[in-house]
């Protein structure tokens, strides 16, 4: 069965990086990261967070081996109105509708002194304007 | 607002909540669960700075400080050519009074974090970056699904967003988690105090808001008062009444514009509402005429009195005093501290 370590050494790997590279940016030293890696130490959580923050890796991953599970999709899938009347006016494909609307509910969290407003027709023009420009 | 909110209400429903009186404090409590939770697993983790990172790796996002034009740019070109498409849209999300932005990545490897959250430390916004993380947290430590989100995002275009509102309540309670304070907290609270409580558990949260975080989290009864040169309520709702026909100017005097008592003050009764006049023998009056720029004397709480003349109960205070640019910052403790 897999371990921390095992996990460690696994995305270490995965990142390109050497035994040194991580040890040096997680402030361990690269006897114990090694050991760590071999099964012959454990860890403390505090410096498992350190080195999941420079690996970029989940922390119950590391810990638990636990993949995050993907979000079921969301049923029935509801169009704004503002954005079907863009799509309508620009001619989206609804793939390509949909995808937007994917993209605009990756923001999950936003603080703002001011009440945000919904989208309007022109914020998803706009929106599919520079997605467009950075995806083509 | 927050006690009768559907969106508060519909929010407690998803977090499995049984219905009570106070959504509120039961979502408080839901969160206080899971911190605790996360304070067992990370058992060395004793610094709000350490717990705020804690639980933002629990919760599975990353932070990333936006310091310049050009640390965004960086950071939206890294995130599209790893395919993220709202990261093309980076620069506009974050323009106004945006100050945080947490995005689900849509392509990550399984093993990665699902969240990114982009804090905007550029000026002026700089100064709340604590505060707008454990903003961005809180929001995932109530995530449920993807429908009350798309919910969660419909805003009214009038008064503020009572989720949003609901957040800055949880980020302020857990940003100066009272369990890590009280470990450092002794005595009675001086602005000293607070400073060194800060520079040791949160040196990134701005002066204000450890100043308002760590009072409501202090042990023993303590109130901050804001003093500023100000109206009769009635005269700053309708401020041309006065001058009407006479030329009067509104009765101004330094009055408590802004007052926070915590839980153990309000538990003795120690309360001064806002807008009350600041008793000309007290402190306060003299740092803000500027004889002095800080001081500490006793006091009594009976010297304040309220616009219908009705003094506050009898009880000896201790009021410490400092100059803050316009205004007078003080903080009202009980002589014998129970």
């Amino acid at each position: 069965m897999a371990t921390a370590g095992d996990r460690i050494r696994e995305i270490r790997a995965k990142r390109g990086m050497t035994q040194d590279q991580l040890a040096e940016k997680a402030e361990l030293s690269k006897g114990f990261l090694s050991d760590v890696e071999n099964n012959k130490r454990n860890i403390s959580s505090q410096a498992l967070l350190r080195i999941a923050n420079v690996l970029g890796a989940s922390i119950d991953y590391l810990l638990r081996g636990e993949h995050d599970q993907p979000v079921a999709d969301r049923e029935p899938v509801l169009i704004p109105p503002e954005l079907s009347k863009a799509a309508q006016e620009l001619n989206w494909s609804y793939a390509e509708t949909l995808e937007l609307l994917d993209a605009y509910n990756s923001v999950v969290a936003r603080r703002s002194s001011r009440t945000v407003r919904d989208f309007d027709k022109e914020d998803w023009k706009k929106l599919h304007s520079a997605i467009s420009k950075s995806f083509g | 607002m927050l006690k009768n909110s559907v969106k508060v209400w519909k929010l407690a429903r998803d977090l499995g909540i049984t219905p009570s009186a106070d959504d509120v404090g039961d979502i408080i409590g839901y969160c206080n669960r899971r911190l605790r939770q996360l304070l067992k697993e990370f058992g060395d983790c004793d610094t709000l700075d350490g717990l705020l990172e804690c639980a933002a790796a629990k919760v599975g996002t990353v932070f990333i400080e936006i310091d310049s034009d050009q640390t965004l740019a960086r950071v939206a070109r890294e995130y599209v050519q790893r395919g993220e498409r709202m990261f093309a849209n980076l620069e506009r999300e974050l323009a106004g009074e945006v100050y945080g932005v947490t995005f689900r990545l849509q392509k990550r490897e399984s093993w990665e974090p699902r969240y990114v959250s982009i804090i905007d430390c550029r000026d002026p916004k700089a100064f709340r970056s604590y505060f707008t993380k454990w903003h961005e947290l809180a929001h995932l430590l109530v995530l449920t699904d993807q429908s009350r989100l798309s919910f969660a995002r419909t805003h009214d275009s009038g008064s503020r967003d009572p989720e949003e509102a609901l957040m800055d309540v949880i980020a302020s309670r857990f940003g100066y988690y009272a369990p890590l304070i009280r470990q450092h907290a002794a005595g009675r609270i001086s602005f000293t105090e607070i400073e060194r409580i800060r520079a040791r558990l949160c040196p990134s949260a701005s002066r204000q808001s450890a100043l308002l975080g760590v009072v409501e989290a202090w042990p023993t009864a303590s109130v901050l008062i804001r003093a500023e040169m100000a109206a009769k309520r009635g005269e700053l709702q309708n401020p041309n009444q006065s001058e009407f026909g006479f030329g009067l100017a509104a009765s101004q005097a330094l009055r408590a514009v802004r007052t926070t008592a915590n839980e153990a003050a309000r538990k003795v009764g120690i309360h001064i509402f806002p807008n009350m006049r600041v008793p000309e023998a007290s402190v306060i009056h003299e740092v803000f005429d500027g004889s002095r720029l800080d001081g500490q004397q006793s006091e009594d709480l009976s010297w304040w009195t309220t616009s219908q003349g009705r003094r506050l109960p009898a009880r000896p205070i201790v009021v410490e005093a400092r100059l803050v640019s316009e205004s007078v910052e003080a903080l009202v403790t009980p002589l014998n501290p129970e």
